[in-house]
């Protein structure tokens, strides 16, 4: 792979530097700094802006944070890879509280997959140094003149020339910064991000925030890197109670409620939703059929695990890496799905391998993989012509991933702009078997066979997004007819949702989800001991619909309407052919009524406005107006 | 981070034996069959199991006496789910333990967690 070798030392080339002017921070509460940092790589300047507490307090963080101030600082309608369009890396309360699986921060930018909001969240030590920058969130703005390194500490923020970074490989760029920086820590992008690949992630010290391709907003603004550290620690309000609550938590982690993500990391997923129906083969068109068997987490433990791998301050450590032909790879349920199952790809070897470069070159498993799926039905019916996906050749996995990421002849062109430009290419007939919500590639849960995940996948902001939903916890709880839910299941996949919302603000890992014996009440613990404010389980679940609030009216600024909120055709057409779910097809009238019910339940109008009273309800309504996101239609 | 061991640790042997050379292949071949999931399977040491046909509770006492270890963490020792997903022929999801399970019919377990 080009670009992947050693880069040679040279001395670093300072382009600007500036001083964030010091306000004072947040007065009377821990877990925050009260200011955020605007970063302008075109002036080369800084600005420091003020956070409050009833802002803070509203939001909370992470997630929450990160879209509220994108709704503020990226103007509406700006093409999501030009100078003006906004990233902004959000920090939380939790980060550095002694609570576990808290180390986390959450990117936010209008997606240039979707053009529509994406938050997504990343882990590490990265959120402890940056937090310790002495802001709670960063938002870069603007375009460097050359490839840069951006240097945030607590007492100064300059950006460095980096051509020698342009174009390594994620795995050559941490080396290179590890030996520059000793004892920071960063972000980066690989090759896709810098060749602007529409699922291009963001890399931190081997996880990414994978969806919606950030990856590609940081590489059009010309940054590899962002690197963070200071000592600016902030204060715990009630630190005894936060520890001895965080033992409490800790000791429930280590139970038999994560387990699964321990002993086999979500690779457990492979083999039970493969036998339930619902693990989608060969671009949606089976689902439980394939002989996928040796791709489980139960097998693949046996045989090709090489390590467990935690995040920084996490009890659990659900990160499980697998031997590969070109080194090892972090391997999750998704990654199985995407590059085997939905590719029609049963050789394990080239599976792995095409999940190391993907980590590599900094693409999203997913949507790499469902484009490559889809691209192999679209060459099979003819409707694409490229003659290397033509006859499924075995072995070719890793090269059709490489030339993705690297952008490479027409293959690297037409699929890394993933599944949704691909079909408008190709036709209508593509576009009705095109997996994706808004732009988003669907994730490994067949709507079909799992219809609440299909409505939750249809709604969320983000497009199909399997984080934002857990639809799945509904579609298998027990107690109705798994393939006609009805108003009851919708009530539960809003609950999911919010809870959702809340621990991507908090943040909390969702691994730890089984662990919290009373959600709400557990969260308001936490978040009361570390701030000391007196917040109650009441404010938090109002708190999670404000965040969901906020994402749709991103959307509706951008121009959305509840016509996005639907799945692919194809599943309102095509009954599923074998497996336990045969024959089920979605009901494009019932999925409509729950849809419907769903907007009532969130207090939107019925097409998918947020209504003004519901603004109101949630403390948005002026915010709303500042910013330009109150739709008068919608009442 | 590396992480070393495990508090609530499979021993490695313990997942190629449950994996590997069908040793836990059915013991009574006519009736209900039962599969283990996820890190059920790995603390049941097997991956499945033939059982005589009943209602559902009858179908898991019969589970936990047979796999004495799934108890307490996965099901009671009378056979009541815990943090346990019991799914009926690959589809229907449930915690009825009246209800009947006749020969040829199949039970999943796996853990509750689903996320992924
Ligand atoms: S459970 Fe996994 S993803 Fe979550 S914090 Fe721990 S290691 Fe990171």
């Amino acid at each position: 792979m080009s670009g992947a070798g050693e880069i040679p030392r040279t001395q670093p080339n300072v382009l600007w530097s500036a001083v964030p002017d010091g306000t004072a921070a947040v007065q009377g509460c821990g877990g925050y700094h009260g200011r955020y940092l605007i970063i302008d790589l075109t002036r080369g300047a800084v600005q420091v802006c003020t956070l409050g507490q009833e802002e803070l307090r509203r939001v909370v963080g992470g997630a929450g944070l990160g879209v509220y101030l994108l709704l503020r600082h990226n103007p509406p309608d700006v093409d999501p890879l030009a100078s003006d369009s906004c990233l902004v890396i959000a920090f939380s309360p939790l980060v550095g509280s002694p609570f576990t699986t808290t180390a986390k921060f959450a990117i936010a930018a209008k997606s240039p997959l979707t053009e529509r909001c994406c938050d997504s969240l990343c882990s590490s030590a990265f959120a402890l140094a940056g937090k310790r920058t002495g802001f709670d969130a960063l938002v870069i703005k603007g375009v460097a003149d050359q490839p840069c390194v951006l240097v945030v500490s607590d007492r100064e923020v300059h950006a460095l020339a980096a051509p020698e970074l342009w174009g390594t490989t994620v795995s050559a760029c941490d080396r290179h910064l590890a030996a520059r920086y000793p004892g920071r820590e960063w972000v980066t992008i690989g090759p896709a991000g810098e060749r602007l690949v529409r699922f291009a992630t963001i890399q931190h010290d081997g996880r990414h925030a994978g969806r919606g391709g950030l990856g590609a907003v940081m590489g059009s603004k010309r940054l590899k890197a962002v690197v963070v550290s200071g000592n600016c620690f902030t204060r715990i309000a009630e630190p005894e109670s936060a520890g001895r609550l965080a033992r409490e938590l800790a000791a429930r982690s280590l139970g038999p409620a994560t387990a699964k993500y321990r002993l086999l990391g979500t690779v457990a997923n492979v083999a039970f939703l493969r036998r339930v129906g619902a693990l989608p083969e060969r671009n949606f068109r089976s689902a439980g059929v394939e002989p996928l068997e040796h791709f489980s987490g139960e097998d693949l433990l046996g045989e090709q695990r090489v390590a467990r791998k935690s995040c920084a301050a996490c009890t659990i450590g659900c990160e499980h890496r697998f031997r590969t032909a070109g080194g090892e790879a972090r391997v999750e349920y998704e990654t199985i799905y995407a590059l085997a199952a939905a590719c029609g790809r049963q050789d394990l070897d080239e599976v792995l391998e095409a999940a190391r470069l993907c980590d590599e070159l900094g693409l999203d498993t997913i949507s790499t993989g469902v484009t490559i799926g889809f691209a192999l039905e679209c060459v099979e019916r003819g409707w694409l012509r490229l003659p290397e996906m033509a006859g499924h050749v075995r072995g070719a996995l890793p090269g059709w991933v490489e030339a993705i990421g690297l952008k490479m002849g027409d293959l690297g062109e037409l699929l890394g702009e993933g599944v949704r430009r691909l079909a408008a290419r190709l036709g209508p007939e593509a576009e009705n078997i095109a997996p994706h919500v808004k732009g988003l590639e669907l994730p490994g849960y067949e709507p079909r066979a799992m219809p609440m995940m299909g409505l939750g996948l249809a709604v969320t902001a983000r497009g199909a997004d399997h984080n934002r939903t857990s639809g799945y916890e509904v579609d298998l709880s027990p107690g109705h007819d798994r393939l006609a839910p009805g108003f009851e299941q919708v009530a539960a996949l809003v609950e999911q949702e919010n809870r959702a919302a809340l621990m991507d603000s908090l943040i909390l890992c969702k691994f730890l989800r089984r662990a919290l014996t009373d959600f709400y009440a557990d969260c308001a613990a936490m978040l009361r001991t570390v701030t000391g404010w007196d917040v109650t389980s009441g404010e938090l679940r109002e708190v999670a619909e404000r965040v969901v609030t906020l994402r749709r009216l991103f959307n509706t600024r951008e121009g959305a309407d509840c016509s996005e909120d639907t799945l692919p055709d194809r599943f309102f057409r095509e009954p599923l052919s074998g497996g336990p779910a045969a024959g089920a097809v979605l009901d494009r009238s019932r999925f409509y009524r729950l849809r419907a019910h769903y907007y009532a339940l969130r207090g939107w109008s019925p097409d998918g406005l947020v209504r003004l009273d519901t603004l109101q309800r949630l403390s948005l309504l002026p915010f709303a107006e500042a910013v330009g996101a109150v739709c008068t239609r919608a009442q | 981070m590396e992480v070393e061991k495990d508090c609530f640790t499979c021993p490695r042997q313990a997942v190629s034996d449950v994996n590997g050379n069908g040793r836990d292949q059915t013991v009574i071949r006519a009736g209900v069959t039962v599969e283990f999931f996820g890190v059920v399977r790995l603390v049941a040491g097997r991956r499945r199991l033939d059982v005589k046909p009943g209602s559902l509770g009858d179908v898991l006492r019969q589970v936990v006496e047979q796999c004495p270890t799934l108890a307490p963490a996965y099901l009671t020792s009378t056979g009541r789910p815990n943090q346990c997903q019991v799914v009926l022929n690959g589809l229907l999801v449930t915690d009825d333990l009246s209800r009947r399970v006749s020969e040829g019919e199949s039970v999943l377990l796996t853990t509750l967690d689903l996320g992924g």
